[in-house]
């Protein structure tokens, strides 16, 4: 289908490079070339109209009090759109599997899978805001296109299949999110968040750059598939010490934007400063892109790489190779690898502070934030199984938390009107949640719900997915990081049931009603509420989706060894 | 469709409707829930007159296939009874919200109808995981229940203890449920059942089963919750505390524990039978210095949960019938003891005895009925619990000597704490410094106790009615 | 070299202006200065030292010695493809035959006729033109980020009408009033 770049590529200056590969190319990546131009034409339109109208009404408008438009609203609208038609293009793209842009871009079932949670997530998340943004005045069309160029960014970086790729796409993605961290700037908390944002992250994107500058000098190789081929076939005396390194730093780089746990620090300040409907958007949609890159990186890259050497090159290449087939498909293995090292040290770390880290919180937002880091925890679990199960295992949950995420922000985003401050029309405080259950009962059943299927309650959603991790864990022996889990359940049970009894239990504390849900908040919520309460149905619906992930894996594998056998 | 699978869902149905009813036609609302559990009460007791008590099969059994999650649900002599003590208690749940309640009327009922399903389903479910899910859900309701319609401030309390001391408990289960499903690839029980599990696996098991177990039971370093919750739950939140929940441990024990691990099971019972009899004891002495009615109830609950414990791992049949009966007897006296204080506390508001005094003068048929009952705890012949009682020491007596001494003593003590808390409030001089205004049961109440009377009653005199249906079901259970 | 200079002067400049814009104040800059220093000296020292010795190990050195050739011989049979070919030919890891037909590629022939800019525009806008394109994209972003953040979109701003000023007349801005004076 796609000309299959050679693999002995030389940087020779030919001026008759092959043409014919940027048809299929541009084809394969359609779905997010459109998503770029959407952005580009409406940042342009929302300038030029912006500008018509202010020149229009320049010289009246001292006589007749005309504003220049807020765009903010019909520009969401159009982004939605954009969004839709990306999905639907997505979803008739011809071309499912290659390689394209000089080994740079990669597509693939379990790509194709998170960039259609990717797209899904940002546009509930877009659609939830709706009502925030209008009463917020977030008076700036740029906030809504920023959220589409990181969206955007997030499919490029989850496809990318080279560490400069990977960066480029990282900076971009992140560059959006200070950008909106900041957005509100009448707010001291937002420009804090954004600041605060920018530093850390500039130095997590160091770190990362650093790691990828590393594994470059000692190997030679910025493309992840020939790091496979590379590790996979190391001899015995061969130590990638420096090149160990370079994976930490990489992993420490992402772990910092994924707000694991000794790299957390930022998260609540940056999740309660940020304007509501960004924090929506951050707690989301950047995790399922960086997980999934980490699973093409750590479970296929990395994932030979051994500071001792298990294969050695006496054994010969192809026998090295299915053991390594053999060893990613199978339930045993004993020892942990490096990589697996370092993530269940974070997934334990996460899982536990996420817990405790909650439990005294006033504020519901930062609450929220200690919530997601326990759930990346969890996510983590998934990560360092190293096995299909682990795989598919995260895959559920990242669904199952994508469905819970949203709406517990769909409640919050919805609007509130208090007695005595005027500027904060949302909840911001626990408390505010004790008038839930007295005024608008269905609201507070959605949220209990919700609630207890974070904590991990049986019959909902919440439940399944984190039963699929530990058993996941179980078959692979990491029997510590599962029973910590198991703990760190418990533990997170008390924040989240603090919350359901605030809502039910408790008198009215703070004089605030809740007005009418929008709309589209509301079929959210319902869609949402149904699909937690009723998963347990059939859980296995979660499962069946993530299958593809199953025969990807193993065709990933198949062909690197196949390729790998050839060269 | 099989009457099982109809009992499971008639209660959700029965939610369903009163979903969809306004929140203010509260009469309505409590005449459709008490029509719908009650006609799920006549439906299970159809399970039983269609009951083959010949055999050991599971019957009424319903398997159901999805792609991802197949199951079967069906009944055996064992948790035959327990389903139609469930069907039986809710409608008295119910019933006695009737007037007590008056907020939230609708959410009172709908959380009672879906606790019954989830109670049934947890009987009836022949799948490990499965049962696991439904033995943990049942929190949920619970929780909502003992929080919301709670009667003082330390409620909040008592939720949190009862919900993070079964949760706990229930993880570990869990952990110990993907052992089993890593092993063998299925958690289907019959399936379970004729498999072997190496010893050290066995014991690694069972010990996070007991973990879940124990906690719901419940045995003796992780009983606090229990009294907590019994006091602070509103009294039909008592009712199936004691009468349903209690019993999930122990019914876990009898059909998981015992069955699929029995080495393990023989290994720990030095273990059960110590812990058992120190809580008796322990309990039984504590009882006698409480003032909170309720929490005499409560912890005398404790000390009967615990001689079924002993009962079930005296390992033959005598004392395994003798606890089923124990736990069926308990399962109606102590709710009906709970119902005796709720009269007390909807008319003066306190549960403590030091109130009252002189009872018999002025509710005389409540004294008639307080009494009745108290023996009935007391386990005296005649009375459901003297049967139950009976067996489970003759079971021991054959198994271990000093252990049935020991567990005698608790027939003692709590003819002790029973009858001490029968005197203070009934005997004794009236207080009308406390209490000005007299008015015995009335109608709703009277015909509210009537089917406990009679049960009680039923159980003691011909308990062979009960026995012979499970017969077949403790002999399948112990021929492993 | 250049490029080098000019690029340090942008960095240069660039820090100017963000110690410019952070308005961060001395005195609290004085009283926390040395509050993280032997914690962050030593955690920056031992990975320094760490860095070091792995350099001076593994890496493979574009220049020769004894034991970067043992390691890019085991590279070459572990079916690595992408080291620098030349470097290979060069140690004669491959086969002795290159080193009897002395089968060098010379370099300096086939790069004479480019320039730098040449090169790198060859480069980056046929192998590497996504990097390109994904590097003007967050260029935009900045600038749209710059733009959002610190242009102020306040409906009631003064601006300049040079049309307007310019075709003032000096005789009508100016008047006499009699009586109470009126400030417009």
């Amino acid at each position: 289908m796609v000309q299959p770049f050679p693999d002995d590529f030389k940087p020779v200056l030919e001026t008759d490079f092959q043409i014919f590969l940027f048809e299929n190319h541009f084809k394969t990546v359609f779905p997010e070339i459109f998503c770029l131009f959407a952005s580009v034409l409406l940042l342009i339109y929302g300038v030029l109209y912006a500008r018509i109208h202010q020149a229009n009404a320049d010289t009246l408008r001292r006589k007749m009090k005309i504003f220049p438009p807020i765009m903010v609203n019909h520009v969401s609208l159009l982004v939605i759109l954009a969004f839709l038609l990306t999905l639907i293009l997505m979803f008739n793209n011809p071309i499912m599997h290659a390689t394209i842009f000089y080994n740079t871009l990669v597509c693939d079932d379990l790509i194709f899978f998170c960039k259609i949670l990717i797209i899904c997530s940002a546009l509930l998340s877009v659609c939830i805001s709706l009502d925030y943004v209008r009463k917020q005045a977030l008076n700036a069309f740029e906030y809504i296109i920023l959220l589409l160029l990181a969206t955007c960014s997030m499919l490029f970086l989850i496809s990318s299949a080279d560490m400069i790729s990977m960066y480029l796409a990282i900076e971009l993605q992140s560059l959006c999110f200070y950008v909106l961290a900041a957005f509100k700037r009448n707010s001291e908390f937002s420009t804090e968040a954004g600041l605060k944002y920018f530093v850390l992250g500039a130095f997590s994107s160091g770190v990362l750059l650093f790691g990828c500058s590393l594994i470059y000098g000692f190997t030679g190789i910025t493309n992840f598939s020939e790091l496979t081929k590379i590790f996979s076939c190391t001899g015995e005396n061969q130590h990638f010490t420096g090149a160990l390194i370079g994976m930490i730093f990489v992993a420490v780089g992402f772990l910092f934007k994924i707000t694991a746990v000794p790299f957390h620090t930022w998260a609540p300040d940056v999740y309660e400063g940020s304007p509501t409907s960004v924090t929506a958007f951050f707690a989301i949609t950047p995790k399922i892109a960086i997980l999934g890159l980490f699973v093409r990186l750590f479970e296929s890259s990395f994932y030979d790489l051994n500071t001792e050497a298990a294969f050695s090159l006496q054994l010969g290449t192809t026998q090295g190779v299915s053991t390594t087939f053999n060893k990613l498909l199978s339930m045993e293995f004993t020892s942990t690898l490096p990589w697996q090292k370092i993530f269940l040290f974070c997934s334990i770390a996460s899982m536990i502070v996420g817990a405790l880290g909650a439990m005294n919180q006033k504020k519901i937002k930062r609450l929220l934030a200690y919530s997601s880091i326990g759930h990346v925890g969890y996510f983590l679990i998934g990560l360092c199984c190293g096995t299909v199960e682990g795989i598919q295992a995260l895959l559920i949950n990242l669904i199952i938390y994508l469905v819970m995420t949203i709406n517990i922000f769909a409640i919050i985003l919805s609007p509130v009107r208090r007695d005595f401050v005027h500027s904060v029309q949302r909840i911001k405080y626990i408390s505010d949640l004790s008038v839930l259950f007295k005024t608008n009962p269905i609201l507070a059943i959605t949220l209990a719900v919700n609630f207890f299927s974070m904590a991990g309650l049986p019959p909902l959603a919440g439940f399944w997915g984190k039963y699929y991790l530990l058993f996941s864990a179980f078959s692979c022996e990491l029997y510590l990081v599962a029973i910590v889990g198991g703990l760190a359940t418990v533990l997170s049970c008390v924040y989240y049931i603090r919350l359901v009894h605030i809502s039910y239990f408790e008198k009215i504390q703070n004089r605030l009603i809740f007005e009418r849900v929008p709309k589209i908040n509301g079929w959210i919520l319902a869609i949402t509420f149904f699909f937690i309460l009723f998963l347990f149905v059939s859980p296995g619906a979660t499962r069946r989706s993530t299958s593809i992930t199953r025969s990807l894996l193993q065709r990933i594998e198949i062909r690197d060894h196949i390729t790998d056998r050839h060269a | 469709m099989s009457i099982l699978v109809s009992i499971i869902f008639i209660p959700i149905i029965g939610a369903l409707i009163l979903f969809f009813v306004p929140n203010w036609k509260t009469q309505l609302i409590k005449n459709i829930a008490l029509n719908v559990s009650c006609l799920n009460f006549l439906m299970s007791l159809l399970l039983w007159i269609y009951f083959d008590h010949s055999t050991a099969k599971f019957q009424f059994s319903q398997t159901i296939y999805s792609e991802s999650l197949s199951f079967t649900i069906a009944i055996d002599g064992i948790s035959l009874f327990f389903i139609i003590l469930t069907t039986f208690l809710v409608p008295v749940c119910i019933l006695v919200g009737w007037k007590t309640i008056s907020n939230y009327v609708k959410e009172y009922c709908i959380a009672f109808l879906i606790l019954e399903t989830l109670m049934i389903a947890v009987f009836c479910m022949l799948d490990l995981l499965l049962f696991y899910v439904f033995f943990e859900s049942v929190l949920i309701p619970m929780f909502i229940i003992i929080g919301v319609w709670g009667s003082r401030e330390r409620k909040i309390r008592a939720a949190y203890q009862f919900f993070i001391y079964t949760l706990f408990g229930s993880i570990i289960m869990l952990l110990g449920i993907l052992i089993i499903y890593l092993q063998t690839g299925t958690t289907d029980y019959q399936i379970l059942y004729t498999t072997e599990f190496s010893e050290k696996r066995q014991i690694i098991i069972w010990a996070t089963f007991f973990a879940s177990f124990a906690v719901k039971v419940p045995m003796i370093p992780v009983h606090i919750w229990l009294p907590e919750a019994h006091v602070e739950a509103p009294t039909a939140g008592s009712v199936i505390l004691a009468g349903i929940l209690l019993k999930l441990g122990t019914y876990g024990f009898l059909r998981f524990s015992i069955p699929l691990f029995p080495y393990a099971s023989m290994y720990f019972t030095p273990l059960l039978y110590t812990m058992s009899i120190i809580a008796i004891i322990y309990t039984s002495f504590t009882t006698i210095r409480q003032v909170d009615l309720k929490k005499i109830i409560a912890y005398s609950s404790v000390a009967h949960m615990n001689i079924v414990i002993i009962g079930l791992f005296s390992m033959n049949s005598i004392g395994i019938e003798g606890s089923i009966m124990l736990m069926l007897s308990h399962g109606i006296v102590s709710p009906a003891l709970f119902l005796c204080v709720g009269v007390l506390y909807d008319r003066y508001k306190t549960r403590l005895c030091r109130y009252y005094g002189g009872c018999v003068h002025t509710m005389p048929i409540f004294c008639i009925l307080f009494c009745l009952f108290t023996m009935a705890n007391i386990a005296l012949p005649l009375t459901a619990n003297f049967v139950g009682e009976l067996l489970v020491f003759q079971g021991v007596f054959c198994n271990n000597t000093l252990v049935a001494f020991l567990s005698a003593t608790s027939m003692i003590c709590s003819g002790g704490y029973s009858l001490l808390a029968y005197g203070r409030v009934a005997y004794g001089s009236c207080k009308p410094y406390y209490i000005r205004s007299f008015s015995d049961l009335s109608r709703r109440e009277f015909f509210m106790f009537i089917p406990f009377v009679v049960v009680t009653l039923w159980l003691g005199v011909t308990p062979q009615c009960f026995l012979d249906a499970m017969h077949c079901s403790v002999a399948n259970i112990l021929n492993i | 070299m250049i490029f080098l200079v000019v690029y340090i002067g942008a960095i240069a400049v660039l820090f100017l202006f963000v110690v410019m814009m952070l308005n961060i104040k001395l005195a609290e800059i004085n009283e926390k200065k040395y509050r993280y220093l032997p914690i962050g000296g030593l955690l920056g020292i031992l990975f320094l030292f760490e860095i070091f010795c792995i350099i001076d190990n593994d890496l493979i050195a574009l220049i020769d010695s004894g034991v970067s050739i043992a390691n890019s011989t085991q590279l070459v049979e572990a079916n690595s493809s992408q080291l620098n070919s030349d470097l290979l030919t060069l140690d004669g890891g491959i086969a002795p035959i290159f080193y009897k037909n002395l089968l060098f590629t010379e370099w300096s022939e086939l790069a004479e006729n480019l320039t730098n800019i040449q090169s790198i525009g060859q480069c980056i806008y046929t192998y590497y033109s996504y990097f390109f394109i994904c590097a003007s994209f967050i260029l935009l972003v900045a600038m749209i980020g710059a733009i959002v953040l610190t242009h102020h979109q306040s409906v009631y701003v003064q601006t300049q009408k040079e049309l307007f000023q310019n075709t003032r007349e000096f005789s009508k801005t100016i008047q006499k009033h009699k009586g109470r004076p009126v400030f417009t």
